[in-house]
């Protein structure tokens, strides 16, 4: 090959590669854009009402001729949240894939996938309506003490259907991916076919399964819409599992709709919250997957 | 055996859903369940200057509603809810209440009988809509005859009785920004959509925003029109002058099995102010019911 | 005997766990079956052909939310989709040396997937709305949007692309061809099936997304969107906006026709994984 040709590939190949890293590059930019706005409208607003202030108080009320901005009852409201929709969605998800792994004859497992990936298509709004009209009054009439159907349950309950299909699909990926070995030695050992699969499938497919409770946690973290329609909207400190309470999501989606200039810091520092909390679940999780040895 | 679980696990889902769906005798024990809307919300502010809460916020436990499908979800569904809603959304799935025992329908709105009706505004610079006819001729539309009837016909109160047919300019070109209040955007769009049938070339483009978002914008001059739905309040807009487009009647609302038929504005305030000390605080539909 | 009533016991216990797993899978279908009943049940006697294509004036229509919702797809798809195929094969293909690099992009990438979009569209709004001072615009709720979905792709991108056997490289190496070219023409078309099924997935999020487009696309229902920097809406957002300003009909109609929607971007996609199943098969490798 000619001299020239070759030196134009050369040039081709780190111009190419060049062009390869910005692109790769770009997502940090991005995270780095998004940090900086969110930071630059939140962080002055947060130091001016006073950390501890904003943080910890729990009288929420920028609307009010003394206006207040106290987000811990919302950061609790979060908490449960997430945690209850977490134990019963993950839950139930990773049931039915060990069921799909295992207990279902082959022929089914693709269809039966297929249809609960079609939940992770339903946007959120249809499920916001769906809370509203179907589980708010069945909990408000059927299982509440108080008369109240919107709150935590409710809210919980919605969310669980919405992270099931993440946490089916992680899961049966994981299961799928711990070598047959472990199962036929199970069996061969004297395990019946349900003993070898929780006992011995299972927590082999561990770091996968956890991979998909973060998911799952996220999902639950930073929905909006669905929770919005179900959880009453009521900044206060939540005590009870039916009552109108509001998560950070809500607040600001509720604020939306007034976007003047301390309203909207205010937002913006709930958000500045929400982000910090959605980065210690990804930090920590991947904190936790590197003790694992487990690859990048 | 699977199989059997699923659809028995369906059928008991059914039956619980008929079940809640049908009707049941009013416990007048129960305590009052109390929906408002979000903070932003232009209804929201109207009805608590109202009642005389300016400013104030929420009650605890209460129920804040975005949007009026939730209002109308939760009174139309529990028996035991009260919420307050502009009286152009309110459905037949709901009972309206008299307040101070008048009746709230278009009539008493416009005479001022009924205690809570609120203007529908829109604000502009004078200097602005002068200089544009395009805008001149939106005004001359809005008073007219042709916007009163869409007015009333969309549950909204007209203020101008002495209105006329409007004439088109045929050759008026351009686009209107309008933007504020989401009270007032459903009507505006239904009102805008007659307007361009007149001026065939003329575009009104309508987005909300909230009343805040009416004033700036009116103010600073990114829209033409701003629209707001509570009394207009100069030292929000000091360029900006008013021009109201409807009255709106706030109703409020208790389910259809309520045997409540008239709650007095002093009750109102009661039950919406979060100063009321526990002693005096109305909680229960008996308190109110037979009082 | 005690071991043998221990071994009764393990065995019951774990096949009584086999029952409440079936029971749990039954759960998610009956979940599943629930809200498309509630749906169509509530929507399918609201469509009208005015709802659907009518021109949006004395009664609803979703025609701009339709266009808006094409506009930001075609956006939202069409910046992430070259950004993030390219950072895929970054990462993939030039990943030997610079190993804290990597790491870098990798989190970087991993914390924008987890963050709530609602955070994005106040992001959004800060941006595009303010800073470049476009006002509500399909523009930047599109541009919003492809950050959002930026992750998906590289992700899913990058997992069909280590898929790719290393032997089809080394054999276009051995032919002479460099990296580049290999990459274009060996790697590229070999992933193709993943790459493409992950861009309709982030389709379907694009449709479903309403959080961001809330505050940044303004939620004007009633205009047909002439250029991407109007302001405009979408059907998620329409939905929204029905069931707040008293058109619950209207809100279920869009709803079944957002969700006739999403259920054909999913079974495309599991089509083309047929598609592509039944296409390797038949020249016997993968």
């Amino acid at each position: 090959m000619p001299i020239s040709s070759l030196r134009y590939r050369a040039w081709r190949e780190k111009a190419m590669k060049g062009l390869f890293f910005l692109s790769a590059a770009f997502s940090l930019l991005a995270l780095g854009a998004i940090i900086l706005y969110l930071f630059a409208n939140g962080l002055p607003f947060i130091a001016k009402i006073g950390f501890f202030s904003f943080f910890f108080s729990t009288t929420w009320a920028p609307l009010a001729t003394l206006p207040q901005y106290g987000i811990f009852s919302m950061v609790l409201a979060t908490l449960y949240v997430t945690a209850l929709s977490v134990a019963i969605g993950a839950g139930i998800g990773l049931l039915a894939a060990i069921c799909l792994f295992r207990f279902v004859p082959s022929r089914f497992v693709t269809p039966l996938r297929w249809l609960i990936d079609l939940l992770a298509g339903i946007p959120s709004v249809i499920y916001g309506l769906f809370g509203l009209v179907v589980i708010v009054p069945f909990i408000r009439d059927y299982v509440s003490a108080n008369g109240m159907g919107y709150g935590i349950l409710s809210a919980s309950l919605v969310l669980s259907i919405m992270i099931l299909p993440t946490m089916v699909s992680v899961s049966y990926d994981a299961l799928k991916a711990v070598s047959p070995l472990y199962y036929e030695g199970a069996l061969a050992l004297g395990a019946s076919r349900e003993e070898a699969t929780f006992k011995i499938v299972l927590p082999a497919a561990k770091s996968g399964i956890f991979a998909g409770l973060v998911l799952s946690t996220g999902r639950a973290l930073g929905e909006t819409m669905a929770v919005i329609m179900v959880i009453g909207g009521s900044p206060q400190l939540p005590v009870s599992l039916t009552e109108s309470v509001r998560t950070l999501t809500a607040n600001i989606a509720m604020g939306a709709n007034e976007l003047t200039s301390d309203a909207l810091s205010a937002l913006v520092a709930t958000g500045v919250v929400l982000f910090v909390f959605a980065l210690i679940l990804n930090l920590s999780f991947s904190f936790l997957r590197g003790k694992e040895g487990g690859h990048v | 055996m699977r199989k059997n679980a699923v659809s028995s696990a369906l059928a008991l889902g059914l039956l619980g859903v008929l079940a809640a769906c049908g009707a049941r005798a009013f416990d007048a024990t129960k305590s009052i369940s109390i929906t408002t809307r979000e903070d932003g919300s232009g209804t929201k502010s109207a009805f608590m200057d109202l009642i005389g809460l300016k400013g104030q916020s929420d009650i605890l436990n209460v129920i804040v509603a975005t949007g009026t499908a939730a209002v109308m979800q939760e009174v139309g569904g529990n028996p035991y809810a009260l919420a307050y809603d502009s009286l152009g959304y309110v459905t037949s799935k709901v009972k309206k209440l008299q307040v101070d025992g008048v009746e709230v329908t278009t009539a008493n709105i416009q005479s001022g009988a009924y205690a809570l009706s609120r203007p529908l505004s829109v604000i502009y610079s004078t200097a602005t809509v002068s200089a544009s006819p395009l805008a001149t001729s939106y005004l001359r539309f809005l008073a007219s005859s042709d916007a009163q009837s869409i007015i009333s016909d969309s549950g909204y109160v007209s203020v101008n009785g002495a209105a006329t047919a409007y004439t088109a300019e045929g050759s008026l070109a351009g686009t209107l920004g309008v933007s504020g209040s989401t009270s007032l955007q459903p009507l505006m769009i239904l009102l805008a959509a007659r307007y361009e049938t007149f001026q065939t070339h003329a575009t009104v483009e309508i987005s909300g925003g909230g009343t805040g978002t009416g004033y700036t914008n009116a103010e600073n001059g990114v829209s033409t029109f701003g629209m707001i739905s509570a009394e207009f309040e100069a030292t929000k807009a000091p360029d900006c002058v008013s021009s109201v487009v409807a009255k709106d009647g706030i109703a409020v609302i208790v389910n259809p099995a309520n045997p409540l038929t008239s709650i007095s504005l002093g009750d109102l305030k009661n039950l919406f102010d979060n100063t009321e000390s526990d002693s005096t605080k109305i909680t229960t539909w008996s308190q109110l019911i037979g009082a | 005997m005690s071991d043998l009533k221990a071994f009764r016991r393990s065995r019951n216990f774990f096949a009584s766990l086999k029952i409440t797993s079936m029971v749990a899978l039954g759960l998610s279908l009956v979940a599943l079956v629930s809200i498309v009943l509630f749906v169509l049940i509530r929507g399918t006697g609201n469509i009208t052909f005015q709802l659907l294509f009518g021109r949006y004036g004395t009664s609803p229509s979703i025609w701009p939310a339709f266009l808006g919702t094409l506009l930001l797809i075609a956006v939202a798809v069409g910046a992430a989709a070259p950004i993030g195929i390219a950072s895929a094969i970054f990462l993939s293909e030039y990943a030997e040396r610079d190993f804290w690099l990597i790491r870098c992009l990798r989190i970087a990438t991993e914390t924008l997937a987890g963050i709530p979009s609602i955070v994005y569209g106040l992001f959004g709004y800060l941006v595009f709305v303010v800073a470049c001072g476009w006002g509500y615009s399909l523009l930047g709720g599109g541009l919003t949007l492809a950050i959002m979905i930026l992750p998906l792709i590289v992700r899913s991108t990058e997992e069909s692309l280590l898929a790719v056997p290393m032997a089809l490289r080394e054999g276009s190496y051995a032919l002479g061809a460099g990296k580049v070219r290999t990459i274009f023409a060996v790697v590229l078309p070999s992933a193709s099936e993943g790459i493409l099924t992950s861009l309709i997935l982030a389709m379907g999020r694009v449709v479903s997304e309403s959080a961001v487009l809330i505050m940044t696309v303004g939620m004007v229902v009633n205009i047909v969107p002439v250029s991407p920097l109007s302001a405009g809406t979408s059907l998620a957002l329409d939905i929204y906006y029905f069931a707040s300003f008293g058109y619950p009909e209207e809100a279920s109609a869009t709803a079944v026709v957002l969700l006739v929607f999403v259920l054909s971007l999913n079974l495309l996609a599991f089509l083309l994984a047929r598609l592509f199943e039944r296409k390797k098969g038949l020249h016997g490798q993968s």
